[in-house]
């Protein structure tokens, strides 16, 4: 399957460089050389999914994902040169879905992309299950809408696949390492900051229809969602 | 450890306090007991020399108005019942009482009445503390009368010993006091003081915003106003450095991000390459390699010299981190050995730090040693402690001697066993600093083999750490 990729990226080697590696696979790669350019694009070619370098002149590239995420739902992920993991966290809490970190290998950046798309495509398509009720949540794994006690949530696909692992989980406690493998497709010794960014965007979604309590942090294990009902 | 570094700073405070309360209050009651004893024995003295000087008066005028001395002495009346006394007329000595007699009476004291020297003495009459005073009194121009009077001090025995105990109370009241207030004082100086530890723990847990509250009192408010000024510059200081890190983590990645795509674009078609070509591509594949982590390292070596490099502590279920270890780093499975059932035991760990020790150490058994040999899970075995986890990583090589398993830690030092092989020398510096910010450090030994043997230990999450 082919991908429309933005590249939003000022270095020109770097992204020459990518765009002949996603060539090279099959993917139509959109290069946008700053944020504005990138936001411009994203409105213009419809990408799958968007690349965005961290530190972009002018606009920066947690402006860039505040900016992407409100007009577009695909998988954004941020490239990073920074050894502040602050800056990474601030753009996970912007809205960003993952990071990579530079310098990165291709065939590590070309797997990470291929199992991000999988996820999402995995999110709508391949779910047994197509929809649950449960815990006052009605979610629809098939059409990736979710409701709660009829109110519409409005998630990223990443925060869906998370809150739907917890709502398939039945009230049984998920660590972060089983969010980062089912959600993120990592192994054991990966990054557990995204779960935990995830979370916490999940939570403060879940709070605009006073749900966020069911979101429970069980202190040192993990999380789940709790069913008033039980 | 000697008893003054036992002790804590406010239990010193309390001692202290109770031991001036005690010495303070011990002085003051001393001195009170002992005037009001003088004072009372000095009036009660006083009055018994009037008293005797009285009766002995009386009874000389009886015997002169033609009294027989016997019944002058016992007719008399006494102010106190518990009042005794002797005389001697013409020789003979007689009581005024049953229950005294010439030997009642010191001899010292007895001495002085037979001569006719006025005296006085104090001691014991049956037992019982008295007051003895003897004087001489003339009846007529021709006859003589030694008389002994004695006067109980028992009353005022009494009354000295319910003020002793009075002040025996107030003694220990004062002790407690002062207990109480060094209690009160030590707080008022170390409630500033924790708040500096503290904060203290904040600012190196990563909080560089944390500070101290400034307390009124000046003394106080000077050292964490100090402590304030010292974070502030620590704050800007790994600021400054985690920025220019930032900033040159950025600058040299970036253009190494392009070098390294652009080798492995060439390596993914160098089927394609002139044949005298694939070569130079391996080896510039192999030299990007290196450099990557040569520049990785040094921004690593670079964030823990400064400080700056905080770790990112998860719990972790044992079983599942050494199962994803072994896996990641391809280990074969008979190299990991415990005695623990793992999966009951959780620990405290920054995964992508553990990920990097091993990787180093595993790496580094491959180049010098021929690879891992075992890979050993144990329990600290010290109940007393908080319990750790230990874990062995072992190689058969040439192993490392005594004089450099220290020296081999120190960044760009590098071992015998290295020699004329590729290193920095970082690899060991770096994963020590990873294990130092987990609360462990890097140990070497020798391996039971008599090879290199790589120790270092976990914090045990326990239930109520959850």
């Amino acid at each position: 399957m082919t991908y429309r990729i933005l590249l939003v990226e000022d270095d020109q080697s770097i992204r020459s460089v990518m765009a002949t590696a996603f060539g090279h696979d099959g993917h139509h790669v959109i290069e946008a050389e700053s944020g504005e350019t990138g936001i411009a694009l994203a409105a213009s070619e419809n990408p799958d999914l968007a690349v965005i370098d961290l530190r972009l002149p002018g606009m920066d590239g947690i402006e860039v994902v505040q900016r992407l995420r409100l007009q577009l739902d695909i998988p954004l992920v941020i490239l990073t040169a920074f050894s502040d993991s602050n800056d990474v966290i601030r753009a996970l809490e912007a809205g960003a879905d993952d990071f990579l970190s530079k310098p990165i290998e291709l065939k590590e950046l070309r797997a990470r992309l291929a199992a991000l798309m999988r996820r999402i495509e995995s999110a709508s398509n391949d779910e047994p299950i197509q929809t649950l009720d449960r815990a006052g949540f009605a979610i629809n794994f098939d059409t990736g809408e979710v409701s709660f006690d009829e109110q519409e949530l409005h998630l990223t696909k990443t925060e869906f696949k998370v809150l739907g692992e917890l709502l398939l989980a039945s009230g049984r406690i998920l660590s972060k390492a089983d969010l980062l493998e089912q959600v993120w497709g990592y192994d054991y010794l990966g990054e557990t900051r995204l779960v935990d960014t995830q979370i916490y965007r999940l939570r403060a979604k879940l709070a605009a229809v006073e749900a966020s309590d069911l979101l429970v942090t069980v202190r040192g294990r993990g999380f789940r969602i709790v069913d008033p009902t039980d | 450890m000697n008893v003054s570094e036992r002790v804590s700073l406010r239990g010193k405070a309390v001692i202290i306090g109770g031991l001036v309360g005690l010495t303070i209050s011990l002085v003051a009651s001393g001195i009170t007991w002992s005037s009001a004893q003088s004072y009372l024995l000095r009036q009660r003295e006083s009055a018994a020399q009037q008293q005797s000087f009285v009766h002995a008066e009386l009874v000389a005028r009886a015997i002169l108005a033609g009294e027989e001395p016997a019944d002058a002495l016992t007719s008399i009346p006494t102010i106190s019942p518990s009042y005794r006394a002797l005389m001697k007329v013409d020789d003979e000595w007689l009581s005024l009482s049953a229950g005294i007699g010439v030997g009642n009476v010191p001899s010292d004291l007895l001495g002085r009445a037979e001569i006719g020297e006025p005296a006085d003495q104090r001691s014991l009459l049956n037992g019982q503390p008295a007051y003895f005073v003897t004087f001489p009194m003339s009846i007529g121009a021709d006859r003589q009368l030694a008389y002994v009077g004695v006067s109980s001090l028992s009353e005022i025995q009494d009354t000295v010993n319910a003020i002793r105990r009075a002040l025996l109370i107030g003694v220990f009241i004062s002790s407690i006091g002062g207990a109480l207030i060094g209690f009160w004082l030590s707080r008022r100086v170390m409630e500033p003081l924790k708040e500096i530890s503290t904060t203290s723990v904040e600012l190196s847990s990563g909080d560089l915003e944390a500070r101290v509250r400034i307390p009124r009192e000046p003394d106080l408010a000077r050292i964490s106003h100090s402590f304030n000024q010292m974070a502030e510059s620590l704050q800007h200081r790994l600021e400054a450095e985690s920025r220019f890190a930032a900033q040159a983590a950025h600058e040299l990645r970036s253009p190494l991000t392009a070098l390294r795509g652009t080798t492995d674009i060439l390596q993914m078609h160098k089927d394609t390459l002139p044949g005298s070509l694939e070569g130079l591509v391996d080896n510039l594949g192999t030299e990007v390699s290196e450099f990557e982590r040569m520049l990785e390292d040094l921004l690593v070596l670079g964030r823990q010299s400064s400080g700056s490099d905080r770790a990112n502590l998860t719990i972790r279920q044992a079983d599942a981190l050494f199962a994803a270890i072994m896996k990641n780093f391809e280990l074969p499975t008979h190299v990991f050995t415990t005695d623990l059932d793992l999966s009951q035991i959780s620990v405290r760990v920054d995964v992508t730090r553990l990920k990097h020790v091993f990787g180093n150490l595993i790496s580094n058994a491959a180049l010098y040693a021929g690879g891992v040999t075992a890979l050993r899970v144990e329990s600290s075995g010290d109940s007393t402690d908080h319990p750790r986890l230990v874990i062995h990583v072992d190689d058969d090589g040439p192993g490392i001697s005594e004089n450099e398993r220290e020296s081999i830690l120190e960044p760009f030092s590098r071992g015998r066993r290295s020699q004329g092989l590729p290193g920095s020398g970082l690899g060991l510096s770096i994963a020590d600093g990873h294990l130092r910010s987990m609360g462990s450090r890097l140990r070497i030994a020798s391996s039971p083999s008599g090879g290199a043997r790589f120790s270092f230990d976990l914090d045990v999450v326990e239930e109520e750490d959850e």
